[in-house]
């Protein structure tokens, strides 16, 4: 008989294993919990964070001064399927843009990473010519739509409605990458406090995962293959004068399950309308977040 | 090598520590009243449903599987929620507490286009002016608005969480207005 490796484990299932491994894995599923805690926050209608950095302080709140708004500089990264279409192989009629090319782009959010790993599974077929980086069709389809400036629009709006905050737009300044974080200290002594940093970094669809897989959250997918439009946002204010970064939250912004034919309806309609919820809701959310909400310790379920 | 066996004995004693322990420990021992606290807490949502923000009082919150709807006998429901009373440390620069009402309708199972919304309502109920669709599921959620030295704040949007445990989203209240009136 081969020596164990660990001679006290026994394979015997008593109660009082099954019962420690309850615990341990009740252990894990919280430390699992408090990493969580450390995600994106969820965007309105999907109202409250999981914990995340503190919401600004009062006192710093009552002395942002004069703030600059400003959007990222470059588009949002675009996970599309990969290889993705070269631009050599446009076709005629997304030339120049058109519903056509959007629909072609929605194609290729649709067939992203998760739909080519999945194919990669079942079929050697899987095209291996990698020369055209896969997001560069995508950012020339997608750049109609000027998802950025569209968001910082929506922002500004929100902000003059909802607060007495005095903003100007810095249609020039802005993080020039995804993970690009510019200090101001340029615009030093140009009459700004703070700025308010809002960056669109991923654009992406999404399967359904984990408890969307179950019920009662089945019934809401479509049948056969879904995806949803997931749209992340950094926000970012930062104290002009300090160069210090005062607030850092991501907001991240979802839509519902449709298959790919639904996506595609009446040009597109429900995945612009989509993207036009997100920054309505992404707005809402990140004004409320840096300038409304009071700061009330999460205590039960009562404020 | 020698280190690397080291590091198996120790992994190894510590699976055999706490998988067959050789005294019994009692279950008030934090070994296991630490994981089973923890245990309880982040499972719970899947059988009571919490909320945070205001409380609601109608459409009431479904007592367990948040994120069912609550079916109600009208298009025109006349929400309400319990009023907020401003934590004793606020209420020196606190004056007068207002409520928002936001109704949005569901679009395959998801919150989707804001339908209904009111600002500052003076009374914590709020009777719907604009008929709703029958048989149509709607998300429905409250907060207060207050003045704070002179400053606009308001509460998080009130709403109801199923689990705890991992990135889900949180909900807002759900209801279904009836087939036919």
């Amino acid at each position: 008989m081969p020596r164990r490796k660990f001679p006290n484990l026994s394979t015997r299932c008593s109660c009082q294993t099954l019962l420690r491994a309850v615990l341990m894995t009740g252990l894990l599923v919280g430390v699992v919990g408090c990493v969580n805690g450390k995600l994106p926050v969820y965007v309105f209608p999907l109202p409250q964070s999981f914990g995340g950095p503190p919401l600004l302080d009062e006192d710093i709140r009552n002395n942002l001064g004069r703030i600059g708004l400003v959007t990222g500089q470059a588009p949002p990264h675009i996970e599309a399927a990969s290889p993705g279409i070269r631009i050599a192989d446009i076709p005629p009629a997304c030339r120049p843009w058109s519903t056509a090319c959007l629909l072609l782009a929605i194609d290729q959010l649709y067939n992203s990473e998760y739909q080519a790993r999945e194919l990669s599974i079942f079929s050697d077929n899987t095209p291996q010519d990698h020369s055209q980086p896969p997001s560069e069709f995508m950012q020339v389809a997608l750049a109609p739509l000027g998802m950025q400036a569209t968001l910082r629009d929506h922002l500004e709006g929100e902000i003059r409605q909802q607060t007495d905050m005095a903003v100007v737009t810095l249609k020039e300044e802005g993080p020039k990458g995804k993970d690009d974080k510019p200090t101001f200290s340029h615009i030093r002594g140009k009459g700004l406090n703070t700025i308010l940093e809002v960056n669109i970094q991923t654009l992406k669809m999404h399967p359904p995962l984990g408890f969307y897989q179950r019920k009662p959250w089945k019934s809401i997918l479509p049948p056969g293959p879904a995806r949803n439009v997931r749209v992340d946002v950094r926000t970012r204010v930062v104290d002009v004068d300090k160069g210090e970064e005062l607030f850092f939250r991501k907001f991240s912004c979802f839509s519902p399950f449709r298959s790919r034919q639904e996506w595609g309806v009446t040009d597109a309609e429900p995945f612009l309308s989509s993207l036009n919820l997100c920054y309505q809701h992404l707005s809402k959310k990140i004004v409320e977040e840096i300038f409304l909400i009071y700061a009330f310790p999460k205590a039960g379920g009562q404020i | 090598m020698k280190n690397r066996k080291g590091k198996k004995e120790i992994i190894g004693s510590v699976l055999t520590a706490f998988l067959r322990p050789k005294k019994v420990v009692s279950l008030k021992s934090p070994v296991f009243f630490v994981p089973l606290v923890i245990l309880l807490h982040t499972t719970s949502g899947c059988f009571f449903a919490h909320y945070y923000g205001l409380e609601p009082l109608y459409p009431p919150m479904p007592t367990s599987n948040a994120g069912r709807a609550r079916a109600i006998n009208s298009l025109t429901p006349t929400f309400s929620w319990k009023p907020w009373d401003p934590p004793q440390k606020l209420t020196h620069g606190t004056q007068e507490v207002t409520y928002d009402l936001l109704v949005l309708i569901e679009d395959k199972g998801w919150p989707g286009e804001v339908i209904y919304e009111r600002k500052a309502l003076s009374s914590p109920s709020h009777t719907i002016e604009v008929p709703l669709n029958p048989a149509t599921t709607y998300y429905w959620s409250v907060r207060a608005r207050f003045s704070l030295h002179g400053k606009t704040r308001v509460t998080h949007w009130s709403g109801q969480e199923a689990f705890l445990l991992s990135s889900h989203p949180s909900f807002l209240f759900k209801f279904k207005t009836p087939n036919d009136i």
